[in-house]
């Protein structure tokens, strides 16, 4: 009785694994692989550890480009090309023309607010620009 | 008979409650803010514009507006600084239900700017002004996305009101408006309280937000009214065209590819828009009108525009009415017309070489006119080394192997570039040893014909009319430029003609130098000045009216050569702009009149100026405005000793903090060290501008005397970069985006550089290129980053 109890407890060291509640294994059993079932797992979350630490130094830490990286993230080849693509266009017109684009459009969003207040049931909001 | 008359009351009866059940289901339908019919309402609106990509400029936009619920009109009546093609070109825009209208006269011949577009106007089609010169056509496709993404007080219905002084989220799902009307906006998210709206988000069919609207009403009683209302704009996925399907010719092969269109933003960093309300009285009515709108970059804050609105009041006109007050009130006019005239004449004078005095088909001619005048001809660089193809190819899946690829790929790009640069710098003194032409004086009518012939070629290379340009605009389609084989030979002639003009000296032709008005422009010019003068106090025409005829004064004083006019007139102009309160702008207008006084030869007049616009250009703004006015092409670039004048006087007030301080003290080193390279350079002979600018520079202080306080200024900028502390590897850190490669700027995301990074990796140049180069003047000794000189 004094025995069971004893190994009961020291089942309760390791809760949650199936092979213990199912199967209270003798007392010399149990310890040999309690010990095994912690060391293994111990050395498994090292491993683990090292090797996303070790990926990480590969993709980020060792100098890949954040630009670069996402082609190496993109899944498929039509993706990793469009990728690309934008990896080597020059917005800088670009930027220029869109500002002057939202400049132009502003224009006209001292009419549509007004619009608004005198427009019978539209309820306040901002205009696109 | 009775029981029918039973069931006609119970229908009644049954009638009474369901309008009783619906009104008090209804809940939300007085909520707050919403509209109400109010009649034509005309006002003016002054927009303070910053632009930040690549122009960092301030535009100030003078309008007026008609506004209805059925229908609107704007009238563009001047920006400010005008010229430069940095004018708002939309100058009249008509919006009702039938169609979108513009019309502007200064750029007639734009058939686009003077079109009326049917509605619906359909969708916004892929941004195609990358790169090129955008058109303002495209506001119609802005009016018509704000328009399908307004909100309805019937859309709220549906939500139960809440209980007094209890507030609650709701979610609505929103139905097509009747009549199949295009609508952006498929369901809305609002936290309300007591029939107010406190705030609101929309979003698309795909559940992407819109806009996300705060409300904050006046503390008070009774109906809520709205203080401020600010939205939140996201950043925005923007579709450029790539281009279709693009042939490529080399020397041996020709081939096609198909350039896919490109995933980019709009509203980059996102929009914080803020618009203030307040009681007007309009008519015998008080509205709640926006009186001014105020947009900032989200992520860090930055001004972008301010609109502010006034001089509101009702008007009664119908729509012909509202046209033809709207095209009045921005039109040009007569008077206007012949001002332009005579601003080209006397101003800005363009020779006009009469007719070809030779025959230009005469081509034995026309050779042994290029070979009287023979030029060096400049050599081409030899081609670089092909690489191999292989090392071109995309990067391998493998991140190991694409490391190993890309080190590989780096260590032959040094190799290379390295034997480039030897390779140029031997080509370099090969070229330095080549025996050159002679430079001589190209007689007088040579130069005539030889720039007689080279405009007549230009003409006969690009043949289209101007109808056949605007057709070809109008279409989207661009002039093609590409020369057919027969016309080699006269682009060939063309070239060799301009590069003549350059390589030789040419004194100027009798018909470059500017008329002087006779009699009957005299008159004319006087004239003017009569009608001109009363506009400038007219009030109807508001304050960018007034400018736009002082602003034709102004010009006519210069063609008079009536400088004390003239300097009246800048005062009074200086004055409105301060009155306005446009700070900024007082500082763009104000350097832009004292330039003219320089290119006159007007110096004590310029320097009086000088002082007092310095003075109260300081004191009126704060450190962003000057410093954006200074580091500016407005300010800094092109009038460097305007921007230090600014910068001495600023830099005396008290309260500035060591960044402030450290940012004023690097644009005085960089303006100064402009003023002392244009001193040192004997090009700046060929550029009139800087000629007048140096000249009067030179007036005021000696070369050394320069040469020195830049060095001074330098070593000051330098120390109080070096007291920033933690600061000078952040905030100050020399940092610049504009000048890394796209490629390579994409590459490692590398963020955009703010104001004074940029301005501190420009001083860092001048301390290393100080450094490299010692001059007769004293110089830095550090290099690399900037460092205290001892």
């Amino acid at each position: 009785m004094g025995r069971k109890r004893k190994t009961q407890r020291r089942v309760l060291i390791v809760p949650n694994c199936p092979i213990l509640l199912s199967r209270p294994p003798k007392e010399k059993d149990m310890n040999h692989k309690q010990a095994w079932i912690i060391r293994t797992g111990l050395w498994t979350a090292l491993l683990c550890v090292l090797l996303c630490l070790s990926v990480g130094a590969v993709l980020a830490g060792s100098g890949i480009p954040p630009g670069w990286r996402r082609v190496f993230d993109a899944p498929t080849p039509e993706e990793k090309a469009t990728v690309m693509r934008h990896l080597n266009y020059d917005s800088y017109l670009t930027d220029i023309s869109l500002e002057v684009r939202e400049v132009d459009d502003f224009l006209l969003t001292p009419a549509l607010l007004v619009q608004e207040v005198v427009s019978e049931r539209v309820i306040l909001t901002y205009p696109e620009e | 008979m009775g029981k029918t008359h039973i069931c006609r009351r119970r229908l009644w009866f049954m009638a009474v409650l369901a309008a009783f059940s619906i009104a008090g289901g209804i809940g939300l339908c007085r909520i707050q803010p919403s509209g109400a019919k109010a009649g034509l309402i005309q006002f003016d609106v002054v927009s303070d514009l910053y632009l930040t990509s690549g122009l960092h400029a301030n535009i100030v936009v003078f309008a007026r507006y008609w506004v209805c619920q059925e229908y609107y009109a704007i009238s563009v009546v001047w920006t400010e600084p005008h010229g430069r093609g940095r004018d708002m070109r939309s100058r009249v825009v008509f919006s009702d239900e039938t169609g979108f209208r513009m019309d502007s006269e200064r750029h007639s011949e734009w058939v686009p700017l003077n079109t009326t577009y049917p509605k619906p106007v359909g969708e916004r089609p892929p941004f195609r002004w990358g790169g090129g010169f955008y058109g303002g056509e495209d506001a119609r496709f802005a009016e018509a996305q704000a328009l399908a993404r307004r909100v309805y007080a019937e859309d709220l219905e549906s939500i139960e009101k809440p209980k007094p002084g209890a507030g609650g989220v709701f979610e609505v799902n929103l139905p097509a408006r009747p009549g199949g009307a295009a609508r952006k906006v498929a369901r809305l998210k609002v936290q309300a309280r007591d029939d107010r709206v406190e705030s609101m988000e929309l979003f698309d069919a795909q559940q992407r937000s819109l806009i996300a609207t705060r409300y904050q009403y006046e503390p008070g009683e009774g109906v809520p009214r709205l203080a401020t209302l600010t939205a939140e704009l996201p950043v925005r996925p923007e579709k450029l065209p790539g281009g279709g399907n693009v042939t490529i010719t080399s020397r041996d092969r020709q081939w096609t590819h198909a350039v896919p269109d490109i995933d980019y933003v709009s509203h980059k960093g996102g929009r914080t828009c803020t618009v203030t309300y307040k009681d007007v009285s309009v008519g015998d009515r008080v509205l709640r009108l926006p009186v001014q709108v105020q947009v900032r970059r989200s992520d860090n804050k930055q001004l972008l525009r301010v609109a502010r609105l006034m001089n509101f009041h009702r008007v009664d006109l119908d729509k012909e009415g509202v046209w033809k007050a709207a095209k009045e009130f921005g039109g040009l006019g007569s008077e206007y017309a012949a001002w332009v005239r005579l601003a080209d004449t006397y101003l800005d004078h363009t020779p006009d070489l009469g007719p070809l005095r030779v025959d230009p088909n005469d081509l034995a001619f026309v050779r042994g006119l290029i070979a009287k005048y023979p030029v060096w001809e400049r050599q081409s660089p030899p081609p670089p080394p092909e690489r191999p193809q292989t090392e071109r190819g995309a990067p391998d899946l493998d991140p190991e192997v694409a490391m190993q690829q890309m080190e590989r790929r780096h260590e032959a790009e040094k190799q290379e570039r390295a034997q480039r640069q030897e390779q140029i710098r031997r080509w370099r003194e090969e070229v330095a040893r080549m025996p050159r032409p002679e430079r001589r004086e190209i007689e007088p009518n040579d130069a005539r014909v030889i720039r007689q012939l080279a405009a007549h070629y230009n003409r006969v290379l690009l043949p289209l009319t101007p109808e056949e340009r605007t057709e070809l605009r109008t279409k989207g389609g661009e002039v093609q430029r590409v020369i057919p084989e027969s016309q080699r030979e006269i682009q060939e002639f063309r070239d060799k003609l301009h590069a003549i003009l350059q390589y030789h000296r040419h004194a100027p032709l009798p018909e470059d130098r500017t008329p002087e008005p006779d009699d009957h422009d005299l008159g004319l010019i006087r004239q003017l000045r009569e009608h001109f003068e009363p506009l400038t106090q007219q009030q109807d025409r508001g304050l960018g009216g007034q400018l736009k005829a002082l602003h034709a004064l102004t010009r006519l004083d210069l063609m008079l050569k009536d400088y004390d006019a003239f300097e009246r007139r800048v005062t009074r102009y200086l004055q409105m702009l301060r009155d306005a309160g446009l700070n900024e702008m007082y500082m763009v207008g104000g350097r832009r009149h004292i330039e003219s006084l320089v290119q006159a030869g007007q110096y004590e007049k310029a320097n009086r100026l000088l002082v007092s616009w310095a003075d109260r250009s300081a004191a009126a703004n704060e450190a962003d405005g000057i410093y954006r006015f200074c580091g500016a092409s407005e300010g800094g670039k092109t009038s460097p000793w305007a921007a230090v004048q600014v910068l001495d006087r600023f830099l005396r007030k008290p309260g500035l903090s060591p960044v402030q301080r450290y940012e004023g003290l690097a644009l005085r080193a960089i303006a100064l060290d402009k003023i002392d390279r244009w001193l040192a350079d004997s090009s700046t002979e060929e550029n009139e501008s800087l000629v007048a600018q140096t000249r009067w520079i030179l007036k005021i202080a000696t070369r050394a005397e320069i040469a020195q306080r830049a060095e001074s200024a330098i070593r000051q900028a330098v120390l109080a970069w070096e007291a920033l502390g933690e600061a000078r590897w952040t905030e100050a850190k020399p940092y610049s985006a504009s000048s890394m490669p796209a490629q390579a700027r994409n590459m490692m995301e590398a963020p955009d550089a703010t104001r004074l990074q940029e301005t501190s990796a420009q001083l860092d140049q001048i301390v290393r290129r100080r450094t490299v180069q010692p001059g007769p003047a004293p110089r830095s000794r550090q290099g690399g980053r900037p460092r205290t000189t001892r």
